[in-house]
């Protein structure tokens, strides 16, 4: 519900002349001495002397707090009014309307009715209440005028909410499909001339800044090294070659320095480095339950990555990582969704009981308050 | 000849001989041809008594020819259409739910009901739609439509004793009524090349046949000459010429004299008119309909383009004929004008505002769209309660989706969008679905549950809503000690479909979606007319002209 709307100006209207009509009686009646004398009370609306201390006692201030608790219990029959869809009774966005400028409404009637007292520890209790329901109200009111908006502009294109479990676990049987489509590259055979290879050789291109992405960038001082302003540098990225077999095993930590202009991989090497890629990045990044903790949960991260993931693969392989690339996108797209959406509603769950158990703390307030009257 | 032999995998395969023997017209064609493309065309089926030769809603690529005996030809599915209503529970009315369940138009007389007295089916025969049965005999043809359009079968048909027939594959129905040019696109994409066939004596006797028995019914179905009289019916018959048309032929262009009516024997034929940029098509017609009648009775030229979809078979009713009627019945002449007027205002409501010309507009096929369920974007808070009220109201079943384009700041929600060109409406093989005048589309009663609608839909708001029938099941029982069979009747349970799309909550107010909406972010609108300024405004600035693109492109792009 959009607050700042043309539409509202008449509730807005009404809210206002019935919050200074209600101040007009309190000062009216309770401090006439402030009021010039053309602005006095007549006789007919100057309530009878109570026996009673308290505001909220007399006669006004009962009425005050009356007509405040009929609107807690028409503020609550909008729940019900949602789940009767078919209940011709109105729309709900006239419901919701008045939902929201009645209970605005309330707070000078409150504020009348407690005559700007909390009183006892119950009423007391009752004000806090109050607050956090108004706050969490007025709150949610100020995200739904906001969020849509900005849902639309920060989402090109919206899922179905309840799908997005689904989505996702697709995007993750996708990334895995083609996984699994990549096969081992066959070991390497060794030269007879040629000294055996190290652990920690700088690798030949192809596989190794693939890998180097995966591997340098687990550990914290690598992605501070790497990383530059969010940007992956080539001159940064080592990997040590690797066997196909040891694809799964952890990345050493302390790799030596890549040629700074990266030889064509081969496909072979192409596909290794997409393997470990795909293994130590897009998986769990497509099946994490929080996705924007990981690091391809950031936009200019992601892309960075994936610009410089395509640079080190061959030709043929570059439709893979723009493949792989539009896979992170939506998941992103879905996490923002879902945060957004999460924002959108989460607030109900503050506001919805915290206005249940008011209503009964009000009853019980009129019921005592009235059984001692 | 691989490929034919394929789609005939049951009953025997008829040498040229044999074939010859049962059909002798193909005797005109020369043997050379016969045998060069009938071999393995054609197989002969023999059914015993309740034997089902095929099935409303199944879909097929042949014809059938009744060699002997007779067969029952109905509409199993229940003829009935889906209403919605709430439930009653002991506190009266619920509020709650609502529930769909089969209805009649007897007990639920839908304002503007199809005055057709005749359901046209893929035979030479109509089936009353009171009571939709029929019977053929030696010598008939059905299935023709099925053949060469690939529709689902439009009825069932079942043999009422034993029966011999022959299942015939397109190249020898080519060669017994003649084959129809194909459009330029099936030439473009057929690999085999057909020979021309120009038909044999058989299609005369078919157009002889038609005109016996099928003709008068068909005429009298059409409303306008409910109240002619024998004699005159009977006049028409004779003087009325029945002509065919290939696919995309045009029957009456635009522009053009008014020179005949026309009524639909068989096929499908799209109204249309030609606008700067594009064709918008007006509707569809299908067998049983009827046009022409708008340029005769007021003297003007054609107001709309008439083109055969696919084959088309109509009957011509000369001008001549057509206002010597109108002479002679002053009855018939105040209904045809009352027709005319409302078809032609019709035309005029639809002629399109100035200035269309923006890209995402006619891309998203919104332009097609006379009523569509936008979504704010700017207020929704994805709250789902539209979703939600339309499950309520249609038997917890929605009818919407909140999905799809968006346009501007709106979301063009998944629900029936009224389109200009229906699309779902062109195959129906019973010519079931129709629009009514405030654009809800009406699946009438004779639906058969195939699903095509629902197929050809370019945005997926035709669902097919499963419900449980009683169905009559005959079954032979051989009779003992050389005794006759009998013949079992029994009901079983068994699932039927019948298709359904947004009904705009006609039996509400207001669509339950809209009413539901906490966020004043639902709503129906004419798209037109609701971005009608904002088009206009742009179409200036861009001063283009608009070209209508393929729904089916608009609904890949999803």
């Amino acid at each position: 519900m959009r607050i700042i709307n043309r539409a509202q100006l008449p509730w807005f209207i009404f809210v206002v002349v019935a919050t200074i009509f209600a101040s007009w009686l309190y000062v009216g009646n309770f401090a006439p001495q402030k009021l010039p004398a053309t602005l006095q009370l007549p006789n007919s609306l100057l309530q009878k002397p109570s026996e009673h201390h308290r505001v909220g006692g007399t006669p006004l201030g009962l009425i005050f707090g009356t007509i405040a608790l009929s609107i807690f219990v028409f503020a609550a029959l909008l729940g019900l009014r949602k789940k009767v869809v078919l209940w011709r009774i109105g729309t709900v966005q006239r419901w919701l309307r008045a939902h929201i400028w009645l209970t605005l409404l309330t707070i000078p009637l409150v504020i009348l009715h407690s005559g700007f007292r909390l009183g006892g520890p119950m009423t007391t209790l009752i004000i806090l209440l109050y607050i956090i329901v108004m706050v969490s109200g007025i709150y949610g009111l100020i995200l739904q005028h906001y969020l849509p908006t900005a849902m639309m502009e920060r989402l090109p294109a919206e899922s179905v909410y309840e799908q997005i479990p689904h989505i996702r676990a697709q995007l993750v049987a996708a990334a895995t499909k083609m996984r699994d489509s990549f096969k081992p590259a066959p070991p390497k055979k060794p030269d007879a001339g040629a000294p055996a290879p190290s652990a920690e050789k700088s690798v030949t291109a192809g596989s190794a800044p693939m890998a180097s992405t995966a591997a340098q960038l687990s550990t914290p001082t690598a992605r501070a090294k790497t990383v530059v302003g969010s940007t992956i540098t080539a001159e940064t990225v080592a990997l040590p070659e690797k066997k196909p077999e040891e694809k799964t095993a952890p990345p050493p930590t302390a790799p030596a320095a890549a040629p700074a202009a990266a030889a064509p991989a081969t496909d072979a090497d192409s596909e290794v480095a997409l393997l470990e890629f795909l293994d130590r990045q897009i998986i769990p990044y497509l099946s994490a339950h929080r996705g924007d903790r990981l690091r391809l949960g950031n936009a200019r991260f992601s892309e960075d990555t994936f610009r410089f993931v395509k640079l080190r693969v061959t030709e043929g392989y570059r439709d893979r990582v723009e493949e792989m690339q539009s896979w992170c996108d939506e998941r992103r797209m879905l996490d923002l969704q879902l945060k957004l959406h999460h924002w959108l509603h989460a607030w109900l769950f503050v506001h919805a009981p915290v206005s249940f158990l008011l209503l009964m703390l009000v009853f019980w307030h009129a019921c005592v308050t009235l059984f001692n009257y | 000849m691989a490929e034919t032999v394929e789609k005939l995998t049951t009953g025997e395969p008829l040498t040229i001989d044999q074939l010859l023997e049962y059909l002798p017209a193909l005797k005109e064609i020369p043997r050379a041809q016969l045998e060069n493309w009938a071999k393995g065309a054609a197989v002969r089926h023999h059914y015993r008594k309740g034997g089902i030769v095929c099935e409303e809603g199944a879909f097929g690529s042949t014809a059938y020819y009744i060699v002997s005996g007779t067969v029952d030809i109905f509409i199993h599915n229940p003829l009935a259409h889906l209403r919605t209503h709430p439930v009653r529970n002991f506190l009266g009315r619920s509020m709650r739910r609502m529930k769909s369940f089969l209805t009649d138009d007897q007990t639920d007389h839908r304002p503007e009901a199809h005055q057709r007295k005749f359901i046209g089916i893929d035979a030479n025969v109509d089936l009353p739609i009171n009571r939709p049965l029929a019977q053929l005999g030696p010598g008939e043809l059905f299935g023709e439509m099925t053949c060469r359009t690939y529709q689902p079968r439009s009825a069932t048909v079942q043999a009422r004793e034993e029966c011999v027939m022959v299942e015939m594959l397109r190249v020898i129905l080519d060669m017994l009524v003649g084959n129809r040019t194909p459009s330029d696109v099936t030439k473009a994409t057929t690999k085999v090349k057909m020979p021309t066939f120009k038909g044999t004596s058989f299609k005369a006797e078919l157009e002889k046949k038609y005109r016996e028995r099928s003709l008068n019914n068909h005429l009298r179905a059409v409303p306008l000459f409910a109240s002619l009289d024998d004699e005159f019916i009977e006049h028409l018959r004779q003087q009325v010429e029945l002509v065919s048309y290939n696919q995309n032929q045009i029957i009456c262009k635009e522009g053009d004299d008014a020179d005949a009516f026309y009524l639909i024997r068989s096929g499908m034929v799209r109204v249309s008119n030609a606008l700067p940029g594009g064709e918008m098509v007006r509707t569809y017609l299908s067998r049983g309909d009827y046009f022409g009648e708008i340029g005769l009775l007021r003297s003007i030229k054609r107001t709309a383009t008439c083109t055969a979809l696919d084959a088309v078979d109509v009957v011509k009713i000369p001008a001549a004929d057509f206002n010597l009627m109108l002479e002679r019945f002053p009855a018939v002449r105040q209904q045809v004008e009352a027709v005319a007027g409302a078809r032609f205002a019709a035309h005029e409501q639809k002629t399109i505002p100035a200035g269309l010309h923006l890209d995402d507009f006619l891309n998203q096929g919104l332009f097609e769209a006379q009523n569509l369920l936008l979504i704010d974007l700017e207020n929704c808070t994805r709250c789902d309660a539209c979703v939600r009220a339309c499950a309520t109201a249609h038997d917890g079943v929605s009818r919407l989706l909140r999905d799809g384009l968006r346009y501007e700041h709106f979301l063009v929600a998944t629900a029936c969008r009224s389109c200009r060109d229906p699309l779902c409406m062109t195959q129906c093989p019973v010519g079931s679905i129709r629009r009514k005048e405030n654009l809800e589309i009406i699946i009438e009663d004779w639906c058969i549950g195939c699903g095509k609608c629902a197929e050809l839909c370019p945005y997926g708001n035709i669902n097919m809503h499963p419900l449980e029938v009683m169905r009559e099941m005959k079954t032979e029982i051989k009779g003992k000690d050389g005794a006759p069979p009998q013949v079992k009747i029994e009901k079983k349970k068994m699932t039927a479909y019948k298709a359904n799309t947004c009904d705009l909550c006609t039996q509400l107010s207001t669509p339950s979606c809209v009413y539901a909406c906490p966020h004043d972010a639902a709503k129906r609108v004419d798209p037109q007319r609701f971005f009608g300024d904002a088009i206009a405004a742009q179409s200036e600035l861009i001063g283009a002209t608009w070209k209508p693109v393929s729904r089916y492109e608009a609904h890949r792009t999803h």
